[in-house]
């Protein structure tokens, strides 16, 4: 499961409630995860964990687990 | 329109890809004979004449059924394959559908229904999802004057790729559908969007030739950093669908210098099947902050909001209009409106703009109250009446493009307006709530729209 830091910022990106984010979530699921919210997905994680997304990332990150793995992979 | 579009399958094109999606594709050969099979189809239900509405999913079977309304002279209403059912029933109580068409399959639904006006080919609504009840009517001759004019400022021709990135219930969807077709081109049908992996997919595999998007899609190609992608049978780039923010102007108009691409800001309107002026690639480093020039065979000019006079004088501002063989026949606002003799000669776009002494227009603000929030126009008036209508006395709808304002006094109302905002399906950082001790009004009670924007930019 993916750590608080990031749930948070999945629920204020794609507003809805941090219960509900679970590993099932993925992009296009859910009405609220639309192309606007997962852009605002890809600035709030670029912001709050200084790193830059390149392409692959932001269209491979479909899912909280993929998310949190492409973040690992900068922070090592 | 079926006209331009069929001539292609008995010619050199006739084996060209017309149409293609995850299941199929069609060749312009093949594409008339489904075509004219669907539309005989349409004529056995009586259909001709008679208004329709079209569920416009992004797939071949779909734009089959779409283009055999055009074969067989059905009028015809796009909508939102999601339109919800209450939405459906409401289109269906004001216009009276003889017939819906769901998932390639029509259903009866009036067998009583009137006839139209015999020139109304099709039925666009303006304001995106917030069902204000009011439709564009067009003809077959405003379709087909706009296609030919894109074709010949895109210069699209029938090696040219298209991909459907947007709806095409959308009228910069449709017309990106139309223009390709009559090109002879090839046009890839998609529901996915800019960042999904399927997408580019099928611009690799297709070697989609040109892209388009409104701006945020533009803003979504940059945070995803376009400039770095391969894309090598990339040629045009075309935005349209409001204003681009100049940054993002510069930024496009730089990588495709770079790219060797050409790109198109475009401006236009669903009342004018859609496209109204573009800016020449080669005016976009100068001037990206222009709307540029009519299209060709259309007119734009100027009126003095209050005279009504033609403004001939340089960097004069007036409300924009626009003339030519694609302004709309009118608008209907329900069934009786379908069959009345309207036709508009001039078209008052409700925004405000100069002209520049080398004859290229740049829109300077807006008079009619909508902004544009994803591409989509809100009219905030009918934003106003609804919130009204649902009980909440005392509310101020203003805003600017990408942002909605809502002014309330108390949190009944401040419930209510989340519950209609959730039907709309805004993202929450498009919109603001102002829960405010009293609204901001003039000494004559009239709504003070600026105050509540200055009041919003406070917060």
């Amino acid at each position: 499961m993916i750590d608080n830091k990031l749930k948070t910022i999945f629920a204020t990106a794609l507003g809805i409630d941090e219960a509900a984010i679970s590993d099932e979530l993925t992009y296009g699921s859910i009405p609220e995860w639309d192309s606007t919210a997962h852009m605002m997905l890809v600035a709030e994680i670029e912001s709050q964990y200084d790193i830059m997304l390149d392409t692959d990332d932001i269209i491979d990150m479909s899912s909280p687990a993929k998310a949190q793995t492409i973040i690992a992979k900068y922070q090592d | 329109m079926w006209a331009a579009i069929s001539k292609h399958a008995d010619g050199i094109n006739r084996e060209r890809i017309a149409l293609c999606d995850s299941e199929q594709s069609l060749t312009y050969a093949e594409l008339a004979n489904r075509v004219t099979a669907a539309a005989s189809q349409l004529h056995q239900f009586g259909l001709p004449q008679r208004p329709c509405a079209l569920l416009f999913t992004p797939d071949v079977e779909t734009v089959v059924q779409y283009l055999a309304c055009y074969c067989a002279k059905v009028p015809v209403l796009l909508l939102d394959p999601e339109v919800s059912d209450t939405n459906f029933a409401a289109l269906q109580q004001r216009y009276r559908f003889a017939a819906v068409c769901r998932a390639a399959y029509w259903q009866i639904l009036d067998r009583s229904a009137s006839c139209t006006r015999p020139d109304l080919q099709l039925l666009l609504t303006t304001s995106g999802s917030t069902g204000a009840p009011k439709a564009v009517m067009l003809s077959n001759t405003n379709l087909v004057s706009n296609a030919h004019s894109i074709i010949e400022y895109l210069q699209l021709g029938a090696d040219d790729v298209g991909i459907s990135s947007m709806p095409l219930n959308y009228s910069f969807g449709m017309s990106l559908l139309h223009t390709h077709l009559v090109a002879g081109a090839t046009f890839v049908l998609t529901a996915e969007s800019f960042v999904s992996r399927k997408f580019w997919q099928l611009v690799e595999q297709y070697h989609v030739t040109s892209l388009s998007g409104v701006p945020f899609s533009f803003q979504m190609l940059k945070t995803m950093k376009f400039g770095q992608m391969a894309l090598p049978s990339l040629r045009v780039l075309t935005q349209a669908g409001g204003r681009l923010p100049l940054e993002l102007s510069k930024y496009f108009a730089a990588l495709s210098a770079e790219r060797g691409w050409r790109f198109y800001q475009m401006y236009g309107q669903t009342e004018a099947a859609p496209r109204i002026a573009y800016l020449p690639p080669e005016a976009q480093a100068e001037f990206g902050d222009c709307i540029g020039k009519a299209v060709p065979g259309g007119e734009l000019l100027l009126r003095d909001i209050s005279s009504e006079q033609v403004i001939e004088r340089e960097l004069k501002e007036g409300e924009l209009c626009y003339r030519g063989p694609n302004v709309m026949l009118g608008y209907a606002m329900d069934a009786s409106d379908l069959d009345c003799d309207s036709s508009i000669q001039e078209l008052r776009t409700g925004d405000m703009a100069e002209r520049l002494a080398n004859g290229l227009y740049r829109i300077t603000g807006r008079r009619s109250r909508f902004v544009k929030i994803r591409g989509k126009r809100m009219s905030l008036d009918h934003i106003e009446q609804m919130l009204q209508g649902q009980g909440i006395s005392d509310v101020i709808v203003s805003g600017r493009d990408e942002l909605l304002l809502i002014a309330i006094t108390n949190d009944a109302a401040k419930t209510i307006a989340q519950h209609y905002l959730a039907t709309l399906q805004l993202h929450p950082t498009l919109y603001q709530l102002l829960l405010c001790d009293e609204l901001p009004r003039y000494s004559n009670n009239k709504a003070n729209y600026p105050a509540l924007i200055a009041m919003a930019a406070e917060t």
